[in-house]
């Protein structure tokens, strides 16, 4: 058996000790607070971990996973998206309808203005939540910040893309006389510009204004697009260059979005 | 956690996005940490990227090793003491002395509030315990854990925690009573 140092108290003492101390000590101790690094010294450290990361040993099926994972949270985030988001781009859709069967509106002028204004609007959704909720979404430590921004991007996305289709449909079945492929032209060049515009602007904005201002400078373009003089010379230009247009704006979007899952964004987050 | 080894195991798969929400969950807690050990804002965030740079590199390494948080830990307790023992610290460690001396000189100034007074007491108090002692203490009063899970991270046995705790908090208690009794002294006017 080891002898004990009689200098040195028992267990019991000691836990007893231990905890007078620790009510003694307590108040004092929590004076010892800590100054946090910012928001930008902690996205330096993540981006100085990144090349230490392991390395995908297949990169297709990995971004294939990445493409999963980013849909499957995208049908949880349809449940986050305010009702004013549904509503108003529903009205939107009825408007337009109404707009093309009660007057003597350009259907292909309307499609064409109209067509990205839900995504336009969904930025509002998508920098409200980064600025409010995605910090309480990002404490549940499931998702990464660039995984909850591309989810919702795609649902607005996806969104404005079954308005623009059923539109078309609805269009086509009121009124036998338009051009499916035309009408569908129409909409998808600036659908596909604004789209990949969105993915550049919310990277980069961070205030709910500068989605104002791009409903603004969108109103303002299509109004001069619908000039009948601007209106004769797109009718008159080959259709490659829509085309190109759409397929130039469709890599963009998709390079972007890449660049935001690989690199991540940059937010703003209280520190307590 | 379940989730923690789920997004290790994601990391290991290569998800640059599972380790910003690991690095994210635990930065705060590993930064305060680094911070209190070392008592210095820029050497905490060097030694903390380092150290989230050393658990990446071994994330593969990590499996059934218990709790992600603990072995987080104990990469960070194992990394303040190899950067204590580092040419880095003694150079750190003269310049903050020279600091201090500044500070001592300038704390004469009566418009220093008397909370961040306390804060500077008692941080000076545990930065004047010694590295085991003051490290037992940190996990145990700002990271609340238990004394067994101390013992991990710190790799000993828990009658040794506890021993260093108690010695820990008798001399912070001693000096932070004669800290307040010299203020006693300066503030009392001396009569003749």
């Amino acid at each position: 058996m080891r002898n004990r140092n009689p200098h040195q108290p028992s267990d019991s003492e000691m836990d007893n000790e231990i905890e007078f101390l620790e009510l003694e000590l307590e108040d004092v101790l929590d004076e010892y607070d800590v100054e946090f690094p910012t928001e930008d010294e902690i996205m330096m450290t993540i981006n100085a971990i990144r090349p230490y990361v392991p390395v995908k040993e297949n990169k297709w099926s990995s971004a294939l996973q990445s493409v999963v994972d980013i849909t499957k949270h995208a049908y949880k985030e349809v449940f986050y998206m305010s009702s004013l988001f549904w509503i108003a781009n529903g009205l939107l859709f009825l408007v337009a309808l109404s707009g093309v069967l009660l007057s003597e509106i350009n259907p292909y002028v309307m499609m064409m203005t109209l067509a990205p204004i839900p995504t336009i609007t969904g930025l509002i959704e998508v920098i409200k939540s980064r600025n409010e909720g995605m910090a309480e979404l990002e404490m549940s430590y499931k998702h990464s910040f660039q995984e909850i921004l591309l989810s919702k991007m795609l649902v607005v996305g996806s969104f404005n893309l079954g308005l623009n289709v059923l539109l078309t449909i609805s269009l086509e079945l009121l009124s036998h006389e338009l051009m499916v492929s035309k009408l569908m032209l129409y909409w998808l060049t600036p659908f596909t510009c604004v789209t990949a515009l969105s993915l550049l602007l919310v990277t980069r904005f961070r205030k709910i204004y500068a989605v104002t201002v791009g409903i603004v400078i969108w109103l303002g373009a299509s109004t001069l697009l619908a000039q009948p003089l601007m209106i004769k010379r797109m009718e008159s230009a080959p259709v490659e260059i829509f085309v190109a247009l759409i397929a130039v704006a469709a890599i963009v979007g998709l390079f972007q979005a890449a660049n935001i899952y690989k690199r991540g964004v940059t937010f703003e987050i209280n520190h307590q | 956690m379940p989730e923690d080894e789920q997004l290790v195991k994601e990391v290991v798969a290569g998800s640059q996005a599972a380790m910003e929400v690991l690095t994210r969950k635990y930065y705060k807690q590993i930064f305060a940490y680094v911070y209190r050990k070392v008592g210095n804002r820029e050497t905490a965030y060097d030694l903390t990227q380092e150290i989230f740079i050393k658990v990446f590199q071994r994330i593969q390494s990590y499996t059934n090793k218990g709790k992600f948080s603990s072995w987080l830990y104990t990469l960070a307790v194992n990394h303040c003491r190899d950067y204590w023992r580092s040419a880095d610290y003694r150079q750190t460690s003269k310049q903050t002395e020279l600091n201090e001396t500044l500070v001592c000189e300038q704390n004469n100034v009566p418009y220093i509030f008397e909370r961040k007074e306390t804060r500077e007491q008692v941080k000076s108090a545990v930065n004047s315990l010694p590295e085991y002692q003051r490290e037992v203490l940190i996990l145990k009063y700002f990271h609340h854990m238990k004394i067994k899970e101390i013992a991990d991270v710190t790799e000993t046995n828990v009658s040794t925690v506890k021993s260093r705790l108690h010695q820990g908090l008798g001399k912070l208690a001693k000096l932070l009573k004669r800290g307040v009794e010299d203020e006693k002294q300066k503030s009392t006017p001396t009569i003749r």
